[in-house]
């Protein structure tokens, strides 16, 4: 019998643990495999981000030092502002559930729970932008639960979940999908995001202008209604344009996401669970 | 001994630094590719089995903790396997070790992200040829060739191999 020679057995070995990797992955196998990784690598992780982000920082903020003097100060009195509407929509709340009681009808959900999570890692793959949480399945976390930053802007819906952690696919990955609408107006549409990590403003019907605040519309039941994502930054095309290429600002800070908020209340209604 | 213990370590480490640091380093829709380094890297300077070894590693690791489909990662890293043959072969000409070790990491840089792009397009990423050529592949060889011959420098420089044995022939 001839003898085979080492690259065939090589190769067919591969091929052979491609077939066994596929096979156990699929069927949760490596699932504490996964765990035990995630649970080794989730400290490192988290502390090289810590260091690494603000060399990164510097540098790239080095050439706008006068810009982000004068966006800070901008910043600063918009946020005093802000501070301001949220005190006078935080009365306006109260009184509504006040009054919802009063007359026996319940629009305003109050079971709405959040977990705080922590981001231990960033997942940048082509078309892909992701993050691992280290909360999973015992914390009660599901596939379909959607995730806030701490300051309530959308950053995306839970994909996957193990037994002690979770990936969250970000509004700014290439498959995300997420119907809105512009506040206070019935123009609606769809954000979805870039090979680049942007997003884009898609299939509009209605006004829109920049500066414009999208909110989700709640359509298609994937995210709730009424959770800010971002603002409209730039309309490319002209008015004669059906459909023009409107560029938008996320709300959350993605790449300065330390903490994150599950809501464990809404859980999507997927094309697969359907 | 020691490669094998090294490598274990690079590839612990490269899998951690592509979701903590890698997606700092971005240009356009490509992100730098710590993996690729480590495995072109031990497949470079340690033998065939370490490096067949440090890539199922990697493909557990990777797999693991980006949570890509296992198959995919392996698949993504396995023209490794040939690069590791050729190393082997140029082993004894070491002025085609940085030309070889640049455009191993370029071809199989370019078949992870290609491999990765149809993944996403089969997930339901509306994607045209033109956006996957202009934003991931054209600044990904960027991100792969640049890295690749900063750290060839450097293990150049401050590794075991700084030192080439010249042939003069004899002086009769």
């Amino acid at each position: 019998m001839p003898k085979l020679p080492r690259i065939a057995i090589m190769v067919t070995s591969l091929l052979l643990v491609i077939v066994l990797f596929s096979a156990l992955g699929r069927t949760g196998n490596l699932e504490p495999v996964q765990n035990l990784f995630l649970i080794g690598s989730s400290p490192l992780s988290s502390g090289l981000s810590k260091g690494f982000k603000p060399l990164m920082g510097f540098f790239k903020d080095i050439g706008q030092a006068d810009n982000l003097r004068k966006e800070n100060t901008y910043l600063k009195q918009e946020n005093e502002q802000l501070r301001n509407k949220n005190i006078e929509l935080e009365i306006t709340k109260k009184r509504i559930i006040e009054l919802e009681q009063a007359l026996k009808i319940r629009t305003t959900d109050l079971n709405t729970a959040f977990l705080a999570a922590t981001v231990i890692g960033f997942i940048q793959l082509p078309f892909r932008a992701e993050i691992s949480i280290n909360l999973g399945s015992v914390d009660g976390i599901q596939t379909g639960n959607i995730v806030l930053s701490p300051q309530g802007s959308l950053v995306g819906r839970i994909t996957s979940v193990t037994k002690n952690y979770s990936f969250v696919r970000l509004v700014t990955d290439s498959r995300s999908r997420i119907a809105s609408q512009v506040l206070n107006s019935t123009t609606s549409g769809i954000i979805s995001g870039k090979p680049t990590r942007e997003l884009e403003f898609d299939l509009v019907i209605g006004n829109i202008k920049t500066g414009d605040i999208l909110i989700t519309s709640g359509l298609g039941g994937i995210f709730p209604a009424d959770i800010p994502v971002g603002v409209i930054e730039k309309i490319a095309g002209t008015d004669q344009t059906a459909f023009p290429q409107i560029t938008v600002t996320a709300f959350a800070q993605i790449t300065n996401l330390r903490t994150v908020l599950v809501d464990t209340s809404f859980i999507a209604i997927l094309p697969e669970s359907r | 001994m020691i490669g094998a213990g090294v490598s274990v370590i690079s590839v612990v480490l490269s899998s951690i630094a592509q979701i903590s640091i890698a997606p700092f380093i971005t240009i356009s829709g490509a992100t730098i590719n710590f993996n690729l380094l480590a495995i072109i890297f031990i497949a470079t300077y340690t033998n065939r089995t370490t490096s067949v070894g440090a890539l199922l590693l990697l493909t557990l690791l990777t797999g693991s903790i980006t949570e890509t489909p296992y198959e995919w990662v392996l698949l993504a890293y396995l023209p490794t396997i040939p690069l590791i043959y050729l190393i082997d072969l140029l082993r004894r000409n070491d002025d085609y070790t940085l030309i070889t070790v640049v455009a191993a990491a370029t071809v199989i840089g370019l078949w992870g992200r290609i491999l990765m792009s149809i993944i996403a397009m089969s997930d339901g990423t509306p994607a045209s040829f033109g956006t996957v050529i202009s934003q991931i592949l054209a600044p990904g060889i960027l991100l792969d060739m640049i890295p690749v011959i900063i750290f060839y420098g450097i293990f150049k420089l401050a590794g075991p191999n700084k030192q080439r044995v010249v042939n003069t022939g004899y002086n009769t």
